[in-house]
Parts: structure tokens; C-alpha cells; sequence
């Protein structure tokens, strides 16, 4: 079996990807963030008025976290989102590497994902991450 | 001995393992995987949902994320506070995700081989199903079996692995 291609639907794919980006621009935000200060998640859970669980939750990626979520959890520490979006451009394709060859296979599409975050208020300006898909 | 393309070939016990990583993305890493991986990645990782941690995405989400990560040369580490590829002792190591664990250890830097494949919750509790050191074992044993050209893993900490 010399090739596998690990591929899903192409809606679960987009979606998904975009919430690990997301995830690793908060993770990137917040480990900047300790080098240069020191913050504590708790510290973070009191400016936002929530739970430390739920701070954690958020920096470790298990949340689907709400577009007010993620500014208010950046707000916390200063930073803030940018988001853009774009047409899907016809170049826009996949890495003629990574296109699976004859002999390869690809898996089932997965269930969806169900879990879903309560929303919060306000946000507030500082450093930005960029939250754009690339 | 062989060498990794040799045993990743048609016949070989290998698989190259890749993902679609989009546009303008070069792979920068690479992974291979032993029959057992990919067992559990066809037969186990399909049946598997979403486990304690009640992750935003499922198993077989996480595990695109985690080799698209990987393959496409992101970060898999910030500093002390996020580590998704950790180091298990006797030069083997995982790579994390909510729900998965990918066993394996690093052929030289930036090529992991992917020994097994386990599901989180079952290496949790007071009386966990699987063993971390079960899981190092059978790493151990895997490479051993591997007619691999020598030296059949690469030691070292990240910074120079990855």
C-alpha cells in the first residue's frame, strides 16, 4: 500500500480547517502574549467573567467558538481578530502533490460535529491575529 | 535493510500517508505509516465519536487537522502550554489531538512513523482499557520488525525533529 490520501468531504474539510486555524491563532496570541507578560488563564477568566474551564477550553481548541467568543477571548489579552474573506479563485486547487494517485484510497465522510459554545458579551481593541483562511 | 521509499512501495509494509493541503501549501514534513495504523485509521477511526472532552470537531476532523499540521510543516508545539507531539521515552513519540493518539516515532527529522493509532479515553481514567507504556512497546516492537535502513529512528528533542 504505497499511498494513502486521508481526505474527507469537502464541507467538513473547510469548516474544520478553519476551526484549527482559528485554534492556532489563539494558542499563538496567548504564548506571545505570556512572553512578553505574565497572564494567567484565571486572570483571563475574570476579565471575561466566565469560568476558568471554559478559558481553557477555548485555548485548547475543544470549543466551536462563536465570532463574539473569539474577540472577547482575544480582548482579554490585549489582542483582537481580522477577518477577511475571498472568492475561491479557479487556481485555488489542491498540490499536484498531494492528489491521490490510482492506488490510493480515501476514508468515508465523517458525522458531523454537534457541539456548539454559549455566547458572550462585548470585545475591545489591542494586537490582532489574522483569522483568514488561507 | 531498505530504505523508506522501498519499504513505502507497492509491495512494501509502508504507507505514505498524505492530505489534500490546499492551495499555495507545500508539504514540509512528511509521514509513513505501519499496517496497524492504517488498520485503525480504516477500521477503528470511522466508528469513533467525539469522547470526554466533548471536542468542536470529530475524531476523523482531528485527524485531518493533526497531519495536515504535521505534513504542511505548522507549529505543533507553543513553548510549555500546547503540545500535540510529545516525547514518550525510548525515542518514541505522540502525536495528540482530543480524541486521537498517533503512535510512532521519528525515522529522521521531520519523518514520523505512525506505529499505532489509539482513541483518547481509553488511555484515561483509574482504570485506563490501554497503557502509554503498552503503547511504547508496541512502538519498540514495531521498529524492531521494520527492515529498516539503520539507524532505524532519529534521537533528539523537537527543536531538532521537527
Amino acid at each position: 500500500m504505497p499511498l494513502f490520501e486521508y481526505e474527507l468531504d469537502k464541507k467538513s474539510e473547510v469548516g474544520s480547517d478553519f476551526i484549527s486555524r482559528v485554534n492556532e491563532e489563539l494558542q499563538r496570541a496567548l504564548v506571545t502574549e505570556k512572553q512578553e507578560r505574565k497572564i494567567t488563564q484565571q486572570e483571563i477568566a475574570e476579565i471575561l467573567d466566565v469560568n476558568r474551564s471554559v478559558v481553557n477550553r477555548r485555548f485548547m481548541g475543544l470549543e466551536n467558538l462563536t465570532v463574539r467568543s473569539i474577540a472577547e477571548t482575544l480582548w482579554a489579552i490585549g489582542w483582537e481578530p481580522l477577518f477577511k474573506v475571498r472568492k475561491i479563485s479557479p487556481q485555488d486547487g489542491e498540490n499536484e502533490q498531494s492528489k491521490p494517485k490510482e492506488n490510493s484510497f480515501k476514508l468515508a465522510p465523517p458525522p458531523s460535529p454537534t457541539s456548539s459554545e454559549k455566547p458572550l458579551p462585548a470585545s475591545g481593541l489591542g494586537k490582532s491575529v489574522l483569522l483568514e483562511q488561507l | 535493510m531498505a530504505t523508506l521509499i522501498t519499504l513505502s512501495g507497492p509491495d512494501g509494509p509502508l504507507t505514505h500517508v498524505q492530505v489534500p493541503l490546499g492551495n499555495r501549501v507545500q508539504p514540509q514534513r512528511s509521514l509513513y505509516a505501519c499496517p496497524e495504523f492504517m488498520l485503525g485509521v480504516r477500521d477503528d477511526l470511522p466508528k469513533w465519536v467525539t469522547g470526554k472532552l466533548n471536542a468542536a470537531q470529530t475524531p476523523q476532523e482531528q485527524m485531518r487537522s493533526i497531519l495536515h499540521r504535521w505534513i504542511s510543516g505548522r507549529e505543533m508545539v507553543w513553548e510549555q502550554h500546547f503540545k500535540d507531539l510529545m516525547p514518550m521515552g525510548t525515542e518514541a513519540w505522540e502525536m495528540k489531538t482530543a480524541d486521537l493518539r498517533l503512535f510512532g516515532w521519528m525515522y529522521r527529522p521531520r519523518v514520523f512513523i505512525a506505529s499505532s493509532l489509539g482513541y483518547a479515553d481509553d488511555y484515561k481514567g483509574y482504570k485506563p482499557k490501554r497503557s502509554y507504556n503498552d503503547a511504547v512497546q508496541h512502538i519498540m516492537t514495531n521498529r524492531n520488525a521494520l527492515d529498516l535502513d539503520l539507524p532505524k529512528f532519529t534521537p533528539g528533542v523537537y527543536d531538532a525533529l521537527v
